[in-house]
């Protein structure tokens, strides 16, 4: 009879891991997840300190984060970015990093436990209000004051930046990866496969009743030409987010604000709840009817998706814009002629301006936790590889003679890097020299901070010009101050069963299993508390707006 | 006193082998399984990693209260139990058939091709076969709708209707599972005494009288004391293939207590809530093992203690 006992528990030790492998998909790239936005900038252009010593090579600090995205290269190997910095700061690092997909579930067990953690920390969860309360981040402000030029001058520069990252009882916890620069040149967009439009001879789409005709035409018209209607129009990668980005037409910030948004009178509102969200999800619900949208958008699967792709089977999606090279390739790679896949402006409608919300600007919370025994050379550290120029450099262009080259004054990216001979992708290249780094990094709009979005730029023309084509239509997500301690505990309580309704409403909606009620849907977000988590939305909104005056 | 003491230290001396053999097992329960017991706690307070489980403040029943308030609570607990339940009705007695007409089979290699093959599944990981699930059940251009299709039906969206969650997950269950689990009652009807089938036969027994008379009673309290631990644990389903399985449209009939509670206790990282709907949940799972046990014990001869 034992060995009924005993049978379970293996197995479920086996799951266990096996579930630890798949059961968290971390993005490969930035996921489009942060929802913090970007006011007006300016950077006197000023160069950052360059003498990076900080110590005698007696000092080590221990780094929590997820491994290199490039899975080949751990950075525990030794990567020549990071041997290059340890030369240069004497700090030598000892990288305690978990590959990216496991890396928020296991620290946050690690958190739980309080013991054995990092110096500097990656904070495993949305922001770092929590683990500040608990006293695991310390606070770095006075640290950044006495130590730390470089970060001082930047949040000098942008002191909107500088106020998203401080906590409303004025201290800073974590600073957080900055986005703005790339959100300009690799937007998130709706991404449409060119070579259907141009097969069937139809014109990009603007409004919905385009975007509506184009879907049709690609499912009847048979433009991946096997002679069957196996075309599938639009195949969300985000479900009812992706559908979102519709909301463009009728004023809808879904995407990156994931529906909060404040009115004309600066009132913040859950724009789900608006009658023009019951629009956008009828007419998706049409489209879904039509059988113009995947059928298996709930339950999407990078695998299932790439295999569509493949076969030539998809009409549209969406994406960063350098995703369209990646899908591209993946669809030369499976043997379909002239690949052509461009970003769309954004749905107009009459309503309102059509936009799409950037990505970022911050992406990602790195403090000091509070068993660092030497904080001052972890915010040194920190100063050097964040904000200096010379350590900014080696995050964002890796190693001068190989990844890049200095042309007037300005690194510009090598052959190696934008055509690499091993067929990397510039992203991979790069991470397999240990930049574009897992530690916090800033690609901003002015400065040394912004060169290598520029640097991108120039060397990918199609990209570039894909980028003008939508560039007048970015605008900032809605901008959030971090919340009071009391908030955050607020809005963890509220916000995952109202995402858990929200999520298994509209995908109902859309797919015809539940009618589109809108007063119920009404009635059951009040239930669940949406009011109180409009009203903290509100709070860190005008924190932000008043911490810019 | 004296006397007694020198009677458990003499029969200490003659079985000390046999006290050896028992202590890693005692040391495993006390170890892993007794001592970290006084975690429970963290489910009556605001945890704090810092100050420790013991250190951290009491919250009471703060966290239980809103697992009972949440909307989602009766859902939960409905999915949880119905998932189970089916399970335990279709694939409960699955082994046993398989188990007993296998026994029945003369020809011994091909028993043993058929035994092996049927316990193959068993040794998939979970990951593999939802997937495998997902691939096969695809409307675009999965396995299953392209056979339905040959015979006129449109394709069904399988994982994102909500009415077919349960067929699905206890379907796979049984085929990933009847093989393995038919071990254990192939082995108590290898125990039968060969005589009775012997003398069974001497009376004019055919094979269907064999069955019930002798094979069904002699597996008997192997099947009631599976029925009894099966019962006791009813919560708890095996929440990673439901993880790996469902999605929003599917939450209505797939949401259940584990998955729940991964969602909330461990994405969230609220671990005092987790665990507090966790010790809510093995509250049941004891309650029902209890009944189950002592029902068994007052109708039959057979229970657990």
């Amino acid at each position: 009879m034992k060995r009924i006992w005993k049978m379970p528990k293996m197995f479920i030790l086996m799951l266990a891991l096996t579930l630890a492998v798949i059961g968290c998909s971390a993005n490969e790239t930035e996921s489009p997840n942060s929802n913090q936005a970007e006011g007006n900038t300016q950077n006197d252009g000023n160069s950052g300190e360059t003498s990076g010593s900080i110590a005698n090579g007696d000092v080590t600090l221990s780094v929590g984060t997820n491994d290199n995205y490039y899975t080949p290269k751990s950075l525990t190997s030794g990567l020549p970015v990071w041997q290059e910095i340890e030369k240069k700061t004497g700090v030598k690092i000892d990288w305690d990093v978990v590959p990216a997909s496991q890396y928020a579930q296991t620290m946050k067990v690690r958190v739980a436990a309080a013991q054995d953690l990092p110096d500097i920390l990656n904070a495993p969860e949305g922001d770092p209000i929590k683990l500040a309360d608990q006293g695991i981040l310390i606070p770095l402000d006075e640290l950044i004051e006495a130590h730390a030029p470089n970060i001082t001058r930047f949040f000098e520069d942008y002191p909107e930046l500088k106020s998203l990252m401080t906590a409303p009882d004025g201290h800073i916890y974590a600073i957080s990866s900055v986005t703005s620069g790339a959100a300009k040149t690799d937007p998130y967009a709706l991404i449409l496969n060119r070579r259907w439009l141009d097969a069937l001879g139809l014109e990009e789409p603007t409004t919905l009743d385009e975007w509506h005709r184009v879907f049709k035409a690609f499912k009847e018209q048979d433009p991946n030409g096997n002679g069957q209607a196996d075309e599938i129009p639009f195949s969300p990668r985000y479900a009812t987010r992706d559908l979102g980005l519709f909301g463009s037409a009728l004023g809808l910030h879904m995407f990156y604000s994931s529906g909060y948004a404040p009115n004309a009178q600066g009132e913040m509102e859950f724009q789900w709840m608006k009658d023009e969200a019951k629009e956008l999800i009828e007419w998706s619900h049409q489209l879904y009817e039509e059988g113009l949208i995947d059928p298996e958008f709930a339950s999407f699967n990078e695998e299932q998706f790439n295999s569509k792709f493949s076969r030539d089977m998809i009409g549209a999606t969406s994406g960063f814009l350098a995703n369209t090279a990646n899908f591209a390739t993946l669809q030369a790679d499976n043997g379909i002629a002239s690949p052509d896949w461009m970003i769309t402006v954004p749905p107009t409608g009459e309503a309102s301006e059509p936009f799409y919300e950037e990505y970022g600007p911050l992406s990602g919370w790195f403090g000091i936790t509070s068993s660092a025994d030497n904080p001052e050379a972890a915010i040194k550290w920190l100063d050097y590889v964040y904000a200096s120029e010379e350590g900014s450099r080696y995050m964002a262009f890796g190693i001068e003679g190989q990844s890049y080259e200095m042309v007037d004054g300005k690194p510009q990216f090598t052959e190696w890097t934008m055509n690499n001979p091993d067929g990397l992708d510039f992203t991979a290249a790069l991470r397999s020299l240990g930049a574009f780094p897992t530690v916090p990094w800033i690609r901003a709009t002015e400065g040394y901070l912004s060169d290598q979005p520029a640097a991108i730029m120039a060397y990918k023309p199609d990209l570039k010009a894909q980028a003008e084509h939508v560039e007048s239509y970015l605008i900032p997500a809605t901008p959030l101050g971090l919340p009071s301690v009391e908030e955050n505990e607020r809005l963890t309580t509220l916000q995952t069963d109202i995402n858990t309704y929200l999520q298994e409403n509209l995908v109902q909606f859309v797919m015809g299993s539940k009618p589109i009620d809108w007063d119920k849907f009404r009635s059951d977000l009040n239930g669940l508390g949406i009011e109180e988590v409009v009203a903290i939305k509100q709070a860190q909104y005008d924190r932000f707006q008043e911490a810019l005056q | 006193m004296i006397r007694q003491a020198a009677i458990v230290l003499s029969r200490v001396r003659r079985d000390w082998i046999l006290l050896l053999i028992a202590l890693p097992p005692i040391l495993y329960y006390v170890i892993f399984h007794y001592i970290p017991m006084y975690g429970i706690l963290i489910a009556f307070k605001d945890f704090r990693p810092i100050e420790g489980i013991l250190g951290s403040p009491w919250a009471g029943f703060k966290y239980f209260e809103q697992f009972f308030n949440s909307i989602y609570f009766w859902r939960l607990i409905r999915n949880t139990l119905l998932l189970s339940l089916y399970s335990l009705l279709w694939g409960f007695s699955m082994p046993i058939l398989f188990a007993v007409l296998l026994s029945e089979l003369r020809n011994p290699w091909f028993k043993k091709t058929v035994q092996t093959a049927s316990y193959l599944p068993h040794f998939i990981s979970i990951a593999v076969v939802a997937g495998m699930i997902v691939t096969f059940t695809s409307p675009v251009d999965g396995l299953i709708n392209q056979l339905l299709g040959l015979l006129g039906i449109a394709p069904i969206n399988f994982l994102a209707e909500a009415g077919w969650f349960r067929t699905i997950f206890v379907s796979s269950n049984i085929w990933q599972s009847f093989g393995w689990e038919s071990i254990i009652y192939i082995a108590a009807i290898a125990g039968i005494n060969p005589h009775l089938y012997e003398a069974a036969e001497m009376d004019g027994a055919r094979r269907w009288q064999k069955i019930r008379h002798i094979t069904l009673p002699g597996i008997a309290p192997t099947i009631v004391i599976l029925l009894i631990l099966n019962i006791g644990n009813l919560m708890s389903v095996g929440f990673e293939k439901v993880l790996l399985l469902y999605n929003p449209a599917t939450y209505e009939t797939a949401d259940i207590i584990g998955t729940f509670v991964y969602r909330r206790g461990i994405q969230n990282a609220e671990f005092s809530y987790g665990a507090a709907i966790s010790l809510f949940n093995n509250v049941i799972n004891i309650a029902l093992l209890l009944i189950a046990n002592y029902t068994s014990r007052k109708t039959s001869e057979t229970s657990l203690w």
